[in-house]
């Protein structure tokens, strides 16, 4: 297994983490098998993705254009990606960890014949195997596998990555591919897209993040956790048991099965800090947990703690964040 | 309308990590005195399909899994949350499945059943995290599939998904039939059954399909996830120190730990 | 001569009183017939016999008005007073009937002196003091439980006091008209008639006399025929309600046949049971149950007493015809929800104040989860909080959703071994951990006190570890009967596995069911709560504690499933010691009077929608006895009570300990 390749789905604007992360993880993993990365941009045009593709390790950037692939239709997506995939011969293809990423992974797995794996953190080339490490049962347990026959499709964990440093003015060779595609192929086609984002930066690019758990009792906690994020310019986030209660929707969800984040700082309030929760802030790099129960499991993964209730710890720290701005004169 | 939902058995996922262990030979974790769940992301999954049928009016919903024989107990939640109709399909005949193969299994059943507008699963199953069974049955079965959905509505004869994306949210429009993922929203948390239903569901006799009821050779549904070596499964070690911030009050636990965050350069 | 009286002295034509008297009664019958038919609509229960029993308890309690006197002292003595004067009245008027009617001449002599003159003369006027009183009650310092005031409540006292006035103005009278040569065992009437004859000539006491007899008789046979269509009811249906009694184990819950049962739960008036509708109609309105539920003092939208009075005032305005069956059949449940609203359901901690305190022995608990039973079970419509504990009972038998502790956690460090690792170890008790001591961290503390003491005792007990499930007490509280039987009979089968004789239980919840409520299911074992189980080893000599110095003044809260439910409120408080050899402080509401801390019926494991705090309206009287350490005997109430006085009282809280930690500290050295 040598021919390596990256899936990156175009979105307006230049390329994003998420895009980093599956051309770092190719990188590595073609640097292991002793292989080439191939960087696939399905979509329209961006011209500054190629420059991006190949300063984040491409040795080759192909383009793929159809009418039917300017914004994301899964069926169109999934066979053109089957198509390029088919002509450069992949062995490994890399989805990127996003909604639609994961949504084409195992449709074009199927398509390939291909062996698929998601939410994998660890995915490591050696001697023509690429050994996957994916954790299982809520990351509670990991599990190790080895791929040994292509083709193989992975979806790397958001932010489980170490994006590598870009090495700006790096050439890749650029070409294009033209792909026929019949339109009926389309069955779906999103009629609406709304943004729902919480308070500040998308949750996955937050500097600091505040987090509310099942311990917030209800969505008045949140007004508080709000507040402080907006001092902060953080971005408020929570557990599953406080999506699933209604206090805020679904899209804060940081966890297994929510967002994976990885801030500078995750302030996690009234998180217990379930194995599940856990999963999704295992990137994070300073993880400060306030719960009023001294022994909840969140402090055994934090690296500092206040055990007090947060109704009055939240606002008695906003006070504390203000008084120390105005002595270092901010 | 039929809507399928398939539904896996799994073992309670909220088991205390300090209950948890592996078998490191058997590679699997030991059930212990953990209890057998309906995967959560399923149970939603049926909520959906459940609220789908309920707002259009009629419909019949067939669970569908494919699971030992205690998955029965599933299978009688789902009738017991008023799923019309259960199929298990006997694991026990087809040792050693991978996505692929369960995938396969998931479409034998859904080609003999009645003709299935719309084909539930949940996002990912609670003990494996593999989130691939329901694009791999799409694929099988040669119909779109549409993640991370929160909520359908039917509109002629296709379906309005509303689906969670990285941003936010998504309306999909969705010919069908088709085959949808499901994930959990406060809108789509599972019901409590009724008592009576519950009685009701106790008391039905759940029709099991192996090989031969479904026309397939057990030994030729593996596919391609079958040739990845499992080498091993451990549990990881966390060696976090947490820094307990104390203090006389809540106020001096304040300043402290605002100072704790300028340490950190996060202020 | 005999002293005796003329019975219709001065008074022509008494076949008008008789006929009066006869359409009262009629009016009375008919009242009474409708109620008979409407409480007649409830579904059959044993509540008559055994007669004997029943009516000793009952005459001993409504005749000693133990009911009454045992608090709000004040109105008790003046209900007293009428009570007592009336029935004497009542006594004096039979005698009249007797005498004059039947022609058993039995008013005279000595009898006459004695009983119808002086004692009904001095009950007569104690009863005036009564009402009185309860006119300053109500309307001078307007006791706050008996808001609000209706127009029937003011014609009442008028009424009554009417016919005690009267009956004087006319003895009164009649003694000075007759020269009554008795007239000195008649004292306060002679004083009236002085009174009275001072101003007036013969002749126009004569007519005044015969006014205001008639006037009397007209206001009596009134207040007879008004009786059934007011809250006067009460002067028959309460005496009766008391009769009535539930005589079975206190606080234990009616199972449900779920194999049988048409229907889980009431939805409507009819399916409650006969006596549930009689208790509607023995309400006297007295508001005690509302001034200490904990539910209406933190402003929550249940109040025992508006409870039971829109449940009686939608039975009185139902035509038991066949067409309400008509118009009822329209809804799935006429009653929860329009009647009897969802949130005031929910607002209930069971926690058996309102029982306590009614005069009457009405039954609020059992019909708040009959009607929760029909929510959880009929529509499977209740609280979300309450959903998630539902779930986490079902799939992992324990109700704290998201708990990452193991059962056996607590174990860590303490050498101990479950049945399930030594299943043929011998032991004298079981301890039954229960999930909040299992998985609650601050309440893990307790049990490993708990574990030390019985160690230090030398008290060989098992505990079961993994094998231990919820007692089904949340489940069965909310209303969610099959799943409290599910896992009841799970754990009596665990039980009877291990051969279990003696149970001793670390929370009141679990005691009290396993104690009480699971013999109904064939669940049958000697049951103790820890605190009593405790007090009985340092009675043995078997745990020799200090003075416990280090506690400083210590206060107790009486757990409502230990205290109200099970009557034990000696035990734990034996366990503390403040290093005086003072009894604990005594807090506003204690012993059978105690405040709910907020914890039962499912509310610790519910949010607070609405309303003040209930752990904090406990939590300040808790503090304003200046302890320094508060006694708790329950994981819920140490859960509430901790977190209520942190609230209140900041960092300068007092500790919040069991007994149980309180004994260990104690037994250390």
């Amino acid at each position: 297994m040598k021919n390596v390749v990256a899936l990156l789905i175009v979105a307006p604007g230049g390329l994003r983490r998420t895009e980093a992360e599956v051309l770092s993880a190719g990188r590595r993993l073609a640097d292991g098998l002793g292989g080439t990365l191939t960087a696939v941009i399905l979509g329209a045009t961006e011209a500054s993705w190629d420059g991006d593709a190949a300063a984040y390790g491409a040795d080759r950037v192909v383009h793929v254009e159809h009418a039917g692939l300017a914004e994301y239709q899964a069926e169109m997506m999934v066979e053109a990606a089957r198509r390029v995939c088919a002509a450069l011969q992949a062995e490994v293809c890399l989805a990127p960890s996003s909604t639609y990423g994961l949504e084409m992974a195992p449709v074009l797995a199927q398509k390939l014949g291909a062996a698929v794996v998601t939410d994998v953190i660890g995915a490591l080339g050696e001697a023509g195997q690429v050994k996957i490490t994916k954790p299982v049962y809520g990351g509670k347990a990991n599990s190790e596998l080895i791929a040994r026959k292509a083709p193989l499709v992975l979806v790397m964990r958001a932010r489980s990555v170490a994006v590598l440093e870009r090495k700006a003015g790096a050439a890749a060779e650029t070409s294009k591919l033209e792909v026929q595609l019949d339109a009926g192929l389309a069955k779906s086609r999103i009629v609406e897209r709304k943004q729902e984002a919480s308070t500040g930066v998308r949750l996955e690019d937050a500097r600091i993040i505040i987090s509310g758990g099942r311990g917030m009792g209800g969505a008045e906690g949140f007004k508080v956790l709000d507040e402080l994020a907006g001092m902060l310019g953080g971005t408020v986030g929570a557990s599953r048991a406080a999506c699933d209660q209604g206090w805020v929707p679904a899209s804060w969800q940081i966890g297994q099965t929510g967002k994976k984040v990885a801030p500078e700082l995750y302030l996690a309030v009234g998180i217990s800090g379930a194995s599940q929760h856990l999963v999704g802030i295992s990137g994070a790099k300073h993880i400060v947990a306030v719960n009023k129960d001294e022994k909840a499991p969140i402090f055994e993964t934090s690296e500092a703690g206040v055990v007090e209730d947060y109704r009055t710890m939240i606002p008695a720290l906003i006070e504390a964040v203000k008084k120390h701005r105005a002595a270092q004169g901010k | 309308m039929h809507l399928v939902v398939c539904l896996k058995q799994i073992m309670d996922p909220e088991l205390p990590p300090g209950d948890f262990r592996v078998d490191t030979q058997k590679k699997e974790a030991v059930r212990g005195s953990a209890n057998l769940v309906i995967s959560v992301f399923d149970e939603n999954a049926l909520e959906v399909a459940l609220q789908l049928r309920d707002a259009a009016g009629g419909g019949k919903i067939t669970a569908l899994c494919v699971g030992p024989e205690s998955a029965v107990d599933a299978l009688r939640k789902a009738i017991s949350m008023r799923a019309d109709e259960a199929i298990r399909v006997r694991e026990e005949e087809f040792p050693a499945l991978d996505a692929y193969g369960t995938a396969r299994l998931l479409a034998a059943a859904l080609r003999k059943l009645e003709p299935a507008d719309l084909v539930f699963c949940g996002r990912e199953a609670g003990d494996w995290h593999g989130a691939i069974v329901g694009g791999l049955l799409a694929g099988e079965l040669e119909r779109p599939f549409v993640s991370l959905v929160a909520g359908a509505k039917r509109a002629g004869d296709a379906f309005v998904l509303r689906r969670q994306t990285d941003e936010g949210w998504e309306t999909v429009e969705c010919a069908g039939p088709a085959v949808i993922s499901v994930t959990n929203d406060d809108a789509n948390q599972p019901r409590i059954p009724k008592v009576k239903d519950n009685m009701m569901a106790f008391r039905r006799q759940i029709p099991a399909w192996g090989a031969a009821e479904l026309g397939v050779q057990a030994s030729e549904m593996n596919g391609p996830n079958a040739a990845l070596e499992f080498a091993s499964l451990g549990i990881p070690k966390s060696e976090r120190q947490c820094q307990v911030i104390g203090g006389e009050s809540v106020e001096e636990k304040a300043a402290r730990l605002a100072q704790k965050l300028a340490d950190l350069h996060v202020l | 001569m005999t002293p005796t009286r003329e019975v219709y002295f001065n008074i022509k034509h008494i076949w008008v009183m008789y006929v009066l008297f006869a359409a009262s009664l009629a009016i009375f019958a008919r009242g009474w017939y409708g109620h008979w038919r409407r409480w007649r609509m409830g579904q059959p229960t044993e509540r008559t016999g055994p007669l004997g029993a029943r009516l000793g308890r009952a005459l001993r309690q409504v005749f000693s008005q133990q009911t009454l006197l045992k608090r709000y002292r004040a109105a008790g003595i003046f209900h007293a007073l009428f009570f007592w004067g009336f029935v004497v009245l009542f006594l004096a008027t039979t005698v009249v009937f007797l005498h004059e009617d039947l022609g058993i001449h039995i008013m005279q002599g000595w009898f006459y002196l004695v009983f119808q003159s002086l004692v009904v003369d001095l009950f007569g006027a104690f009863a005036i003091l009564g009402i009185v009183m309860a006119f300053g009650h109500r309307y001078l310092f307007k006791a706050k439980r008996l808001k609000p005031d209706t127009r029937d409540d003011a014609t009442i006292l008028a009424v009554i006091l009417a016919i005690l006035a009267t009956g004087f103005v006319i003895e009164g009278l009649r003694i000075e008209l007759t020269h009554d040569a008795w007239a000195a065992w008649s004292p306060v009437g002679r004083a009236v008639g002085a009174a009275l004859a001072g101003g007036l000539s013969m002749e126009a006491m004569r007519g005044l006399h015969r006014a205001v007899w008639w006037f009397h008789a007209v206001v009596v046979f009134g207040f007879i025929a008004w009786m059934p269509y007011s809250k006067l009811r009460h002067l028959m249906t309460s005496p009766a309600n008391i009769y009535l009694q539930n005589l079975g184990t206190r606080g234990a819950l009616q199972p449900l046949d779920l194999e049988k049962a048409e229907r889980l739960g009431v939805s409507r008036l009819e399916q409650f049971t006969w006596k549930d509708l009689f208790d509607l109609d023995s309400c006297t309105e007295c508001g005690r149950c509302e001034v200490n539920c904990p539910a209406h003092l933190s402003g929550k939208p249940l109040s025992p007493k508006a409870l039971i009075l829109d449940l009686q005032k939608y039975m009185h305005g139902m035509s038991i015809d066949a067409d309400r069956a008509a118009v009822d059949a329209d809804s799935p449940s006429p009653m929860v929800g329009p009647i009897i609203h969802e949130e005031t359901l929910w607002s209930c901690t069971t926690c058996r104040a309102c029982m306590e305190q009614c005069p009457v022995m009405i039954e609020q608990v059992p019909k708040i989860v009959d009607m929760r039973r029909h929510l959880v079970m009929e529509r499977a419509e209740f609280p979300d909080d309450l959903q998630a504990m539902v779930r986490s009972l079902e799939a992992r038998a324990h109700p704290y959703p998201g708990a990452q502790a193991s059962r056996t956690d607590w174990m860590a460090g303490l050498k101990l071994a479950d049945l399930a690792a030594t299943p043929d170890a011998e032991f004298e008790v079981l301890l039954w951990v229960g999930c909040a001591g299992a998985l609650n961290k601050r309440n893990q503390d307790v049990t490993r006190a708990i574990a030390q003491v019985l160690t230090r005792a030398g008290v060989k007990f098992a505990v079961l570890g993994r094998e231990e499930k919820c007692t089904g007490d949340p489940a069965r509280r909310i209303g969610y009967e099959f799943l409290f039987q599910q896992l009841a009979q799970q754990n009596i089968q665990t039980l009877d596995r291990f051969k279990v004789k003696t149970v001793v239980a670390a929370c009141p919840h679990c005691f009290h069911c396993l104690k009480n409520e699971y013999p109904q299911l064939g669940g049958n074992y000697t049951v103790l709560h820890h605190s009593e189980f405790l007090a009985k080893l340092v009675a043995e000599g078997r745990l020799k504690p200090d003075g416990g110095a280090q506690q400083g003044p210590v206060t107790y809260h009486d757990p409502c499933y230990l205290g109200r439910y099970n009557g034990v409120y000696d035990a734990p408080r034996n366990l503390l010691g403040d290093g005086q050899g003072a009894p604990p402080a005594e807090a506003e509401m204690s012993r059978a009077n105690a405040l709910c801390c907020g914890g039962g019926g499912g509310f610790s494991f519910m949010e607070e929608k609405s309303g003040t705090r209930m752990n904090q309206n406990r939590a300040k009287q808790l503090l304003a006895t200046g302890a320094e350490t508060i006694g708790v005997a329950c994981p819920f109430c140490m859960v509430m009570l901790e977190d209520g006085v942190k609230s209140v009282a900041g960092e300068k809280a007092p500790r919040v300990l069991d007994v149980a930690e309180v004994l260990e500290q104690r037994t250390r050295g």
